[in-house]
């Protein structure tokens, strides 16, 4: 378990589906992320604003809830479990717009030395993954268990 | 096999941080996921995956 300050969060039986809320000056804002499986072991992870009014989830706008740090260790919790109980699965991080790409990449590079003890991470750079490095400008994550991730 | 399955799941679940409750909705069908997952099936057809 990844010792960070973090939202509880919530999931069903399969393990795919996970919801938390984030709290600040702009209420509670309903957070939704599921692990969509593309084929055999590879997930592809989604995570957006849930707007019940609508059954919208959006993961473009900003939330600007003061609560980032907390919002981004969530999601790396949530990732760090899911690998867990799939121990097998790589896991695909896309982000929706640049700034959130880049967002991604200072959250991993902020946790990266607890995150890469039990997690390999990697950047998509020009069409080709390399393992994460820091100040790396990437286009899309992915992310799979250590063998000897407790 | 399922049988063995489940009880390695089970016994994983417990060392998460997560809580199970069946209140959360299966969000398969969900347009966004559909939609999000459609295009990273065409990244990791287009790029694959790492060695």
């Amino acid at each position: 378990m990844l010792n960070l300050n973090k939202y509880p969060y919530i999931t069903n039986q399969s393990f795919l589906d996970f919801e938390f809320d984030s709290i600040g000056p702009k209420g509670i804002v309903k957070k939704i992320a599921r692990f969509s499986e593309l084929s055999k072991n590879i997930y592809n992870f989604g995570f957006g604003d849930f707007d019940g009014e609508h059954n919208c989830i959006n993961d473009t706008i900003v939330t600007n809830n003061d609560d980032t740090e907390k919002v981004l260790a969530t999601v790396a919790s949530i990732i760090h479990d899911f690998l867990k109980v799939y121990p097998n699965a790589i896991v695909v991080v896309e982000g929706s717009t640049p700034a959130r790409v880049r967002r991604y990449q200072i959250g991993i590079s902020k946790y990266f030395q607890e995150i890469s003890r039990v997690i390999q991470v990697f950047g998509l750079k020009n069409d080709c993954w390399e393992s994460f490095k820091k100040n790396t400008n990437y286009e899309a994550f992915l992310a799979r268990r250590k063998l000897d991730m407790k | 096999m399922n049988v063995i399955k489940n009880k390695i799941k089970a016994k994983a679940l417990k060392k998460t941080d997560a809580v199970i409750d069946e209140n959360v909705p299966n969000y398969e069908q969900h347009p966004f996921f559909v939609k999000k997952a459609k295009s990273a099936k065409a990244l990791i057809a287009r790029v694959g995956v790492p060695k």
